[in-house]
């Protein structure tokens, strides 16, 4: 087979932001009539890369030639002129605008007096709606549409910018199979016009599908770049997961599995992320739940917690079934959640230590009527030094903590509330290798005060080395239960990738 | 069906208000429909249409004008100084003694001055507006510093005082008709045309709808939003110097301590109209059925001789039961 002409060619691309390699020289070539599929786990860098082609980042080192030529890419509109086009996984449309009118965001179709051609503009949108055989009207108020539809008017409009040069970020996430078909065969035809296509999924089968080509990142690093045929599944998940030894395991600690469950959780259904969800978590034991992003973990997490209202399904806490509806019913039934967004959801920035970690326990803090500072100070200060919390006093503002200080913070506010369990969203992404340990020892701790916990990560190493079963997710089900004997790397990026079914 | 009456009802929910409101109006004063009560009503709303048409460019890219109040003041004491033939001078005192019919010379011809006012509206909010860019602080806070020190400035500029007289073509846009109907109101019509035409059949206007709509959105449809975040200050700034202009001639003076408060109506009339405060939704057609319903609560209480502090209050639980009245439909329609 004679090379196809290359397009694009990125060479030594390097990105760091505070605290991260996001990138670490990286090589990328598309060429055209080729579909290249990027992959890696979560954290590998596939999102920097895509967002430096598409502008929104810049790099800090290395270049890009398109057509051979040098090209300075200072924002998403320069990308746009050279014809690199980015369907983005999350979605950046205008809720309040029409479908027609986010197709053509900036770029309306004008009549003879330079004014925007409506009637023009909804006939061009229905057209391109046709091509993906999404049946929208495109006057509809984007915001009135489900989600699904939404990321097909976002594939509509990635498509009409007939571009050089196409990335797909996952694509494919929220899409029916008749829909994902379709998308398959405009990719296929756009491979005939002799465009370029970027193709990033976490699913294996449609790299093998419609891939004519896999670059696959590590940690920032660039692992491989290989044709799709001369690959296998088994090759491809070798790749993506590397030979490197993984983090020591840490004593194996055997737990009674026939041991009373503390919560139990039957046919849980939530939204389309979280889909007949069964398991069960017992006193003193740590359940992991490995899965992609978007493949339903946050979203379990939330269901339990009442935060989401649950479309059908049972909690049996204790042997007793409950009822949560909100959050605060979860925390009064002895549930707690230590969120995956610790600055967003799980801390108040600008308040102090000791406000932050007594807001749950006001109520036992107060004095008759009012609260009582001189109580908080001393509950505050006792958690503090139980949690070893780094900083001054308890005074301090929670902003200027480091990150896992700050997670500290966090949990210090459910310890001193003797609750019965803990669900842990991403507890130490973000936070520097010492303070990540620290972190599962506090886990560890709460385990063996015979508290249940859930453990959601996506770092394998951390799930391998803590949690004594581990649930693996995919597409909102939870498709494997391994215990800890069973459970191996290997193992668990096949599950989660759906490629092993059971 | 039940659902497509709810969302007739939330799309044209403001004009069936406007209609009540109408109604009642007319049952409550007999004096309500006539010619002269109406062309009093039009020509007295067009101050705070003129206004809100700017208001609504600044709400829709998420910001508020705070000052538009102050430099109503400010174009009309600068018009002032104007035809009295100083240039950026403070003036002394005797000036202000009303001596009979004062003797107007013009520092510029009669169309350049006008302009010469617009033009220092349009600077006034592009200040407020690249501060609030590059600095990064909200138009609240920016035009509100602006509000205080463009008032102050205006104050300044004449000790307080009144500048009596002006020329007749500029009485005649605040008393004019023209086929019946008042000059304030033909201006506020004109630029109401003018600015649905910019909003909603330009890319220009389009691209302001994006970018207050969500920034980084319009970023990654390759918008660059620093310039739609400016733009709409300045058209705010300048329609409040035009409004500055007719109060003069409607006033037959330049008067520095006008307008203290207009944004606050301004605001409320873009708010009424649909408008959400977080940008990027909201339109001319609402703007100005909002400045009606607010001009019509004015209007029918002083029909009904209610005095200006009672007023006041009615006023402020009206506005409030209209914007809640939107906001059970809005909820209704986004629970389909």
């Amino acid at each position: 087979m004679i090379e196809n002409k290359i397009i694009l060619e990125a060479r030594g691309i390097s990105k760091s932001f505070p605290g991260v390699k996001a990138l670490d020289n990286v090589d990328l070539l598309i060429r055209a009539g080729e579909v290249h599929c990027l992959a890696g786990e979560n954290g590998a860098g596939k999102s920097t890369l895509i967002e430096i082609l598409g502008g929104t980042h810049q790099m800090d080192s290395g270049e890009l030639l398109l057509n051979n030529r040098k090209i300075n890419l200072q924002n998403p509109k320069n990308a746009q002129e050279l014809g690199i086009a980015v369907l983005h996984q999350e979605l950046p449309m205008l809720r309040d605008l029409t479908v027609a009118e986010n197709l053509f965001l900036g770029r309306q179709p004008r009549s003879r007096l330079g004014l925007v051609d409506y009637r023009k503009m909804y006939k061009d949108a229905k057209k391109w709606l046709d091509i993906i055989n999404a049946d929208i009207d495109p006057r509809t108020i984007l915001g009135r549409l489900s989600v699904s539809k939404q990321q097909l008017v976002s594939i509509a409009k990635a498509i009409s910018l007939q571009a050089q040069i196409m990335i797909l970020d996952e694509p494919s996430a929220v899409l029916t199979a008749a829909e994902l078909t379709r998308l398959f065969e405009i990719i296929a035809s756009f491979k005939t016009d002799g465009r370029g296509i970027v193709y990033i999924s976490h699913r294996l089968e449609e790299i093998f599908e419609i891939g004519d080509r896999v670059t696959v990142l590590r940690n920032g690093k660039l692992v491989g770049s290989e044709p799709i045929k001369n690959l296998n599944r088994d090759m491809l998940v070798q790749m993506l997961v590397g030979h490197e030894v993984s983090e020591s395991y840490i004593e194996n600690k055997s737990v009674d599995l026939t041991r009373k469950p503390v919560i139990e959780i039957y046919g849980l259904n939530q939204g389309h992320l979280v889909r007949n969800v069964n398991f069960m978590v017992s006193a003193g034991e740590i359940f992991g739940i490995y899965g992609l992003v978007g493949s339903g973990r946050t979203e379990l997490a939330r269901a339990i917690m009442g935060a989401d209202k649950i479309d059908s399904g049972h909690i049996i806490l204790d042997e007793k079934k409950v009822r949560i509806k909100s959050p605060a019913e979860a925390i009064r039934n002895g549930i707690c959640l230590v969120p995956e967004d610790r600055k967003s959801q799980g801390v108040l920035l600008e308040k102090s230590i000791s406000e932050n970690i007594s807001l749950p326990s006001l109520k036992s803090l107060r004095g008759k009527v009012l609260v009582n500072y001189r109580k908080i100070l001393k509950y505050s200060n006792e958690y503090m030094n139980k949690l070893k919390i780094a900083a001054p006093d308890s005074g301090q503002t929670v902003k200027f903590l480091s990150g896992g200080n700050q997670q500290k913070v966090v949990l210090a506010k459910w310890i001193g509330m003797n609750l019965k369990v803990f669900i842990f969203d991403e507890p130490t992404r973000g936070i520097d290798v010492g303070a990540k340990e620290e972190i599962r020892n506090l886990i560890r701790g709460l385990a063996s005060e015979k508290k249940a916990i859930i453990l959601i990560s996506s770092e394998i190493p951390e799930i391998l080395s803590i949690a004594d079963r581990v649930g693996v997710m995919h597409e909102g089900r939870m498709v494997a239960i391994l215990t800890r004997s069973e459970a191996t790397k290997e193992k668990l990026v096949a599950y989660s990738m759906g490629s092993i079914t059971v | 069906m039940k659902s497509k009456a709810l969302s007739l009802l939330s799309d044209y929910g403001l004009f069936i208000i406007l209609i009540a409101l109408i109604a009642l109006s007319s049952l409550l004063s007999p004096l309500f429909f006539t010619a002269a009560n109406l062309k009093n009503f039009i020509s007295q709303a067009s101050y705070n249409g003129i206004l809100a048409v700017g208001m609504t460019f600044v709400i829709l890219i998420g910001g508020i004008d705070l000052s538009v109040g102050s430099i109503v003041g400010f174009a009309s004491i600068l018009y002032g100084t104007l035809m009295h033939g100083n240039f950026f001078t403070f003036m002394p005192n005797e000036i202000f003694i009303y001596k009979g019919a004062p003797v107007l010379t013009p520092v510029l011809p009669l169309p350049l001055d006008i302009i010469f006012v617009l033009l220092v509206g349009a600077l006034l909010g592009f200040i407020t507006g690249s501060i609030s860019r590059r600095f990064r602080i909200h138009s609240f806070i920016v035009s509100l510093c602006m509000m205080i020190f463009i008032r102050g400035l205006a104050v300044s500029y004449t000790n307080g005082q009144p500048l009596f007289g002006v020329p007749d073509p500029v009485s005649y846009l605040a008393y004019g008709e023209l086929f019946g109907i008042p000059m304030p109101a033909l201006i506020w019509l004109s630029i109401c045309i003018a600015a649905i035409l910019l909003l909603k059949y330009t890319r220009f206007g389009r691209r302001i709808y994006a970018v207050g709509g969500d920034e980084v959105a319009a970023r990654l449809s390759g918008i660059q939003p620093s310039l739609y975040q400016v733009f709409p200050l300045i058209v705010s700034g300048v329609l409040a110097a035009v409004v500055g202009v007719i109060m003069s001639g409607r006033m037959g003076c330049g008067d520095p301590k006008i307008g203290e408060g207009w944004q606050t109506d301004a605001i409320a009339a873009v708010v009424i109209g649909g408008a959400s405060l977080s940008g990027g939704r909201g339109g001319i057609g609402g703007t100005v059925i909002g400045v009606l319903i607010m001009g019509l609560i004015n209007n029918v209480m002083n029909l009904l001789e209610i005095d200006a502090y009672p007023q006041q209050m009615a006023k402020g639980i009206i506005i409030l039961a209209a914007l809640a009245i939107q906001g059970i439909f809005a909820s209704r329609n986004s629970n389909d």
